[in-house]
């Protein structure tokens, strides 16, 4: 079994990237690879709690949740989510903060890297 | 032996992606664990080219750095970047008009590359991620 | 060394896409980029490369299997998984 290390820029709404990065991850683990994800840019929005839940739209808090309890690694970009104004006490709890030298330092340790590198 | 981080931009100025594709190359050059070290390259390819034209004034307009001042750092913090010639052919940009760091003292400059060039240097790296 | 292209998206840009000239390259179409398994004239046809379709995405759109193009690959997220592990040297997004 590997790691597979996914990176993302995308925005968690208003765009499906994410839907297919949260659906990713949910069959490497099924499958028992560890997922680790790096959140940069757009992508740190999806770090916040308290995401609210509208009949029939995308709504990501619990799949995260859900994730982070099958053991997925998920690390936001420290400038980029502060920059957002979002602090680490508004973090999904489970998620942490760190900077850019980590999403390097874990490539290192990983299999195999899809990083989505759009907004 | 380093590893080999190949990141090609293919948008322009106006998103923040090509913004952080050269912040990955230089967070690539920042990190090193034991013996394990990065080497990281930039190429600019398609729109992304236009990215490079030197003269930019987003501080002076917008009140925040342009990704001129963002290329200048990755010069000096020993990120190679590359153009391919063809796009700079496409978009009328002439070598003169790329940016360079020499205000900084820095020596390293952007390198015109072939597509065909560009593409084996992504062939031999060991990671590679599109902007 | 195998080099896997998840394309994503109808309009993507073909600039660079058409310029990419890699031995061994896979092409995986998720999301709207699945709609590409149905266009005669695409330009993912002009590669010779092994491609394959997301099943999910093709079911969410509405798009029947027998409307893709023949030796089109149909995988699932499971499939897709084995794919990145054990065979795609390099993934890109595109």
């Amino acid at each position: 079994m590997g790691t597979l290390m996914i990176g993302i820029l995308t925005r968690p709404y208003g765009s499906s990237n994410w839907n297919f990065v949260i659906n990713l991850a949910k069959a490497a683990i099924e499958k028992g690879h560890k997922v680790k994800i790096w959140c940069s840019g757009d992508a740190t929005y999806i770090l916040k709690k308290k995401q609210k839940e509208f009949a029939r739209k995308y709504h990501y808090e619990p799949k995260i949740k859900e994730l982070i309890e099958k053991g997925v690694e998920i690390v936001g970009c420290e400038s980029c989510h502060l920059m957002r104004g979002i602090s680490e006490e508004d973090f999904i709890e489970g998620i942490t903060s760190k900077p850019m030298t980590w999403f390097f330092e874990n490539l290192l340790k990983a299999d195999k890297v899809l990083f989505i590198g759009e907004e | 032996m380093a590893k080999k981080v190949f990141i090609l931009v293919k948008t322009n100025v106006k998103e923040e992606v090509p913004y952080l594709g050269v912040d990955h190359a230089m967070g690539a050059m920042a990190t090193l664990i034991g013996e394990e070290e990065f080497e990281a390259t930039v190429a600019f390819v398609g729109s992304g080219v236009l990215n490079c034209i030197k003269g930019q004034k987003f501080l002076d307009i917008y009140n925040v750095e342009s990704i001129e001042d963002v290329i200048k750092l990755a010069l000096g913090s020993d990120v190679k970047i590359y153009i391919c010639k063809e796009d700079m052919e496409k978009y009328k940009i002439s070598e003169d008009s790329l940016v360079d760091a020499k205000d900084m003292g820095i020596e390293a400059t952007i390198e015109v590359k072939s597509w065909n060039e560009i593409q084996e240097e992504m062939k031999k790296a060991d990671y590679v991620f599109f902007f | 060394m195998t080099f896997a292209i998840l394309i994503h998206s109808l309009n993507f840009d073909p600039e660079i896409f058409e310029r990419l000239n890699l031995e061994d390259m896979r092409i995986v179409l998720v999301q709207d980029g699945v709609y590409h398994a149905t266009i005669e004239n695409s330009p993912i046809f002009n590669k010779n490369a092994k491609i394959y379709v997301l099943e999910e995405d093709l079911i969410a759109r509405g798009i029947k299997k027998e409307e893709i193009k023949k030796d089109i690959e149909i995988i699932n997220y499971s499939k897709l998984v084995d794919l990145i592990m054990q065979e795609f040297d390099k993934i890109v997004w595109y």
